[in-house]
């Protein structure tokens, strides 16, 4: 009996494919350990297939969301669902030194966010001379590649504001800047991450007053499933604009109708709620009973809560597992012309919400990521194995990289 | 019926031979051990009690099932994971096989090279200064994992 059993106890060796069934449950930094493992695991945590399959599962699983907030001298991020349990969260700071892309210090510099399932744009635009630099960057990864400069289109015609998204139709991520030269047609200047080139393009703006306002009052944009949505500054319900990454059109998305608009704080903020656009506004009947709506765009408008508010319309950043939580963040303004910045967790069973403490440091950004394998140096899908000194830009794409810069111009390593 | 290859098997059977009776057939398994199987019929017989006790309530199915997996692990050594997860395969048996991959992936989660490379019966086949290269290059991932 006892030989049997010895007999019996030997080492079962994984199919490939099922060590892939476990890697695909594992997070990201564990996985770029083990790209240390074996040549063949180097192979399949590198790959492109890999990376997709990997983050399709990881998009299903709220533990792998996370909440990046910029302060004012800092980059944190903490799990999203984290920060729905408990009062006072702290983040984990994040590696944010690029070379020659500071995120602060700079005089008159403003830096801005916007991100789309994995990756992460940061802008920075000097306000004084008008001009921007972008960065794409992965979190998760840490990979990340510096922007070349838009090329054609003079800057004083740029309003401010850009815009962040995935492209269906080519799968690809693409940074938008909107332009308005003239009433009847706006110039978009997309970048793609594919072709590593900016492309201009002439939008006909169909006498649509909103479109050209949204373009001129860009506050923030958000990236929501294959579009850019704008939100401007400009009262009384008017139409959301979005840009369909696919077609390359504006598109108008009109408000909920039972929305009434009490002027007090001008403003209403886009975000997300899980794979839906959601819109918060503040509103109410009298200066005495304002309240903050919030709905959410599903087939149609849907209405989430009415819930007494006083303050500054915030923005939607994320929403829990369960569906009953929602992150926001508010900016207000204080008494010395100074921004003073909270998060807020509404809950939307008990119509309640309440400001949470940050690591009492000041936010001024908030934006969601999922973690994801995506590289930024292998995004043509091929395997890069053992990159030379050097040249660690992919192979594929150097005919398109734009004139001037050489092979030490990409940066960052898978 | 939760373990599919075997299903396949009755399917094939009864399409073949009407008059065969289903609980005197005897299915060969070449692939699975008993003990490994015994494990498997136990998770199988549990998921389902579980599901027939909470018909309606999702939440709470999920919540029993968890603690039983909890429980389940603490019994079953990080080695028989393989095991498992090879006999869950061939049976077809997705709830288990899930379960089972997403333990080894737990158990491995922030273990170091050297423990995963052992666990898996894999050997470095990096060339001289590869493997050092890649360990500089993503230094990053390597802070906090467990002693060996």
């Amino acid at each position: 009996m006892r030989i049997c059993k010895a007999q019996r106890r030997r080492s079962f060796t994984i199919p490939n494919e099922l060590v892939e069934e476990i890697l695909s449950r594992l997070p990201v930094k564990s996985l770029m350990r083990f790209k240390c493992v074996s040549k063949a695991w180097h192979t399949l945590i590198s790959s492109h297939r890999f990376a997709k399959s990997h983050s399709q599962r990881a998009s299903q699983n709220p533990n792998r969301m996370n909440v990046l907030v910029l302060t004012d001298n800092c980059v944190l991020s903490a799990g999203c669902e984290a920060l729905f349990q408990s009062r006072a969260i702290h983040g984990q700071p994040v590696d944010v030194d690029f070379p020659g892309f500071p995120l602060w210090g700079e005089k008159h510099v403003e830096t801005n966010l916007a991100s789309c399932n994995s990756l992460v744009c940061i802008e920075l635009h000097n306000v004084d001379k008008w001009t921007a630099q972008y960065l794409v960057w992965n979190p998760s990864t840490k990979s990340y590649k510096n922007i070349p400069s838009p090329t054609s289109t003079p800057d004083s015609y740029w309003f401010g504001g850009f815009g962040f998204g995935y492209d269906y139709s080519t799968d690809d991520y693409k940074i938008l800047r909107p332009y308005d030269i003239d009433i009847h047609v706006s110039t978009i200047e997309i970048f793609s991450l594919k072709t590593f080139t900016w492309k201009t393009i002439l939008v006909d703006m169909d006498n649509n007053f909103f479109i050209r306002s949204s373009i001129q009052n860009i506050k923030k944009t958000i990236y929501c499933n294959g579009a850019i949505y704008l939100s401007y500054k400009y009262f009384w319900k008017p139409p959301i604009i979005y840009f369909d990454l696919a077609d390359e059109i504006f598109h108008e998305l009109s408000w909920p109708e039972s929305v009434s608009y009490y002027d007090t704080s001008k403003t209403w903020e886009l975000g997300t709620f899980g794979e839906h656009l959601c819109l918060s506004v503040c509103t109410g009947e009298s200066r005495n009973a304002l309240c903050i709506q919030l709905w959410v765009m599903k087939e149609s408008w849907t209405r989430l809560a009415t819930i007494p508010y006083r303050g500054t319309c915030p923005r939607p950043i994320c929403v829990s597992k369960n569906g009953e939580k929602i992150l926001l963040r508010e900016k207000q303004v204080g008494k010395n012309s100074e921004y003073i910045f909270k998060l807020i967790v509404i809950n939307l069973k008990k119509k309640a919400y309440r400001k949470t403490r940050y690591d009492s440091k000041t936010i001024m950004e908030a934006t969601t990521y999922v973690e994801s394998l995506y590289s930024l140096d292998c995004n043509d899908g091929l395997n890069q194995h053992f990159q030379e000194e050097g040249s660690k830009g992919h192979k594929g794409n150097q005919e398109v990289c734009p004139k001037g810069y050489g092979d030490n111009y990409f940066q960052g390593g898978c | 019926m939760k373990f599919c290859a075997v299903k396949q098997y009755f399917d094939d059977e009864n399409n073949n031979n009407i008059t065969s009776g289903a609980s005197t057939t005897m299915i060969p398994l070449p692939n699975v051990e008993s003990h490994p199987l015994a494990i498997l019929i136990t998770y199988c017989k549990k998921h389902l009690k579980i599901k027939a006790n909470n018909a309606d309530n999702k939440k709470e199915t999920e919540k029993e099932m968890e603690q039983y997996e909890q429980e389940l692990l603490k019994k079953v050594m990080p080695q028989e994971l393989t095991e498992l997860i090879l006999a869950a395969n061939y049976l077809n048996f997705k709830e288990a096989l899930d379960f089972f991959c997403r333990a080894v992936a737990s158990a491995i989660q922030n273990k170091s090279i050297e423990f995963v490379r052992k666990f898996f019966g894999l050997e470095s086949d990096f060339e001289l200064g590869e493997e050092e290269k890649l360990r500089e290059e993503f230094a990053w991932s390597f802070e906090g994992v467990d002693e060996d």
